[in-house]
């Protein structure tokens, strides 16, 4: 690992991860052993590293999995939810699922077809759904903590593509840690600081099966495109994901993005009226809006 | 001249290398990125800095995701 100058056998490689990523939720306060953690499942590497590290570590795992209903010729999302359902067995830990489809009565392919949003960018839509149903999942399941992979190389993308938008309200949002607020679970990431490699080493040397086909709407993603400018400077300059994040996180700790009066996170937030979750206008909110025509039936609210 | 004695795969693609150099100096050559796959030879990881064997077969798993 030319990132840390490090080089470790697989026996030690697989102990230094997981102590790297105790040390991460430590240092940033994300949760204690004797909090109920959900962690989001996609059953792609990173999830499932993540959640076999947090349950090694000793940590109340329970697992979501949300099954977009997305095909592609390769049974995508059913496949997906196979190595997450597989994955959580052999490990006898609980897995929820949410099939998009069964709740909503559409899958995220369908809905995109269906509006704007989605015919335009079906990967912005697809992340409001994910979003909502586990923040939904989580705050009605009465979870501490809500557990995403994000790993260094999302954060990293990301943080590129929001410094050359120059979009302030994410930039002051960025922190691996955002706090519990009325409607709204706390969000925790604690894979910030792992690289998406070795992420995906220690699922590969500790026999993990996770999906590797890619989700057929990625291809010619923006997220994709940033990752692999960062991986061409990173293989001339090991390292330079982890300073890029670092330094923006050590600024963002030095206020140079002071959270703005009327960004989303400080407006008053309202109830949306269909579904009780916080939104910032007076009407439905963006997911609820989704769904108009069709309205969402009582029934269909995930948890009761 | 490069030695044609090692073979790389990549998304079932086969790809002759040379051997007797350090992987990641093949995958320059070829403009594959180190950072973005893993590498696995008899079924085992190995690090970019490892010699590529004559006869070697091996496989690069791509490590990027998103969308
Ligand atoms: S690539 Fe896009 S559509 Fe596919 S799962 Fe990710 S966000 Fe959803």
């Amino acid at each position: 690992m030319r990132q840390h100058r490090l080089s470790l056998c697989k026996q030690h490689y697989l102990l230094w991860l997981p102590d790297q990523v105790e040390r991460f939720i430590k240092k940033y306060q994300m949760f204690t052993k004797y909090e109920r953690v959900l962690v989001a499942v996609s059953g792609g590497k990173d999830s499932l590293a993540l959640w076999d590290i947090l349950w090694k570590l000793g940590y109340q795992t329970e697992g979501l999995y949300i099954n977009l209903g997305i095909d592609g010729d390769i049974s995508y999302s059913d496949r997906s939810m196979n190595f997450a359902q597989s994955f959580a067995d052999q490990r006898q830990l609980c897995l929820h699922v949410v099939d998009i489809k069964d709740q909503y009565l559409e899958t995220v392919p369908e809905i995109s077809m269906r509006t704007k949003r989605g015919r335009e960018k079906p990967c912005s839509l697809c992340g409001l759904i994910k979003r909502y149903v586990l923040n939904q999942y989580a705050v009605n399941g009465k979870f501490d903590v809500l557990v995403t992979a994000h790993n260094l190389d999302d954060e990293a993308a990301i943080l590129l593509a929001n410094t050359l938008d120059w979009s302030l309200d994410y930039l002051a949002r960025g922190k691996p840690v955002l706090p519990l607020k009325p409607g709204f679970s706390k969000k925790t990431k604690p894979f910030c600081r792992i690289y998406e490699r070795e992420a995906a080493a220690f699922a590969i040397l500790n026999g993990i099966e996770y999906v590797r086909d890619e989700c057929p709407f990625s291809i010619d993603s923006k997220q994709l495109f940033y990752k692999k400018h960062l991986n061409e400077w990173e293989d001339k300059q090991p390292g330079t994901k982890l300073r890029f994040y670092l330094k923006y996180l050590s600024a963002l700790e030095k206020g140079a993005f002071p959270s703005r009066q009327d960004s989303a996170d400080n407006l008053v937030h309202h109830l949306c009226p269909n579904c009780g979750q916080p939104t910032t206008t007076g009407s439905l909110c963006a997911f609820c809006k989704l769904f108009k025509e069709k309205s969402i039936s009582e029934e269909n609210s995930i948890i009761k | 001249m490069a030695e044609s004695n090692a073979t790389l795969i990549l998304n079932k693609e086969k790809l002759q290398c040379r051997s007797k150099t350090p992987l990641w100096k093949v995958m320059q050559e070829n403009q594959i990125s180190v950072s973005a796959h893993l590498a696995i030879r008899s079924g085992e990881l190995i690090t970019d800095d490892e010699m590529i064997n004559p006869g070697d077969l091996i496989e690069l798993i791509p490590v990027v995701s998103g969308g």
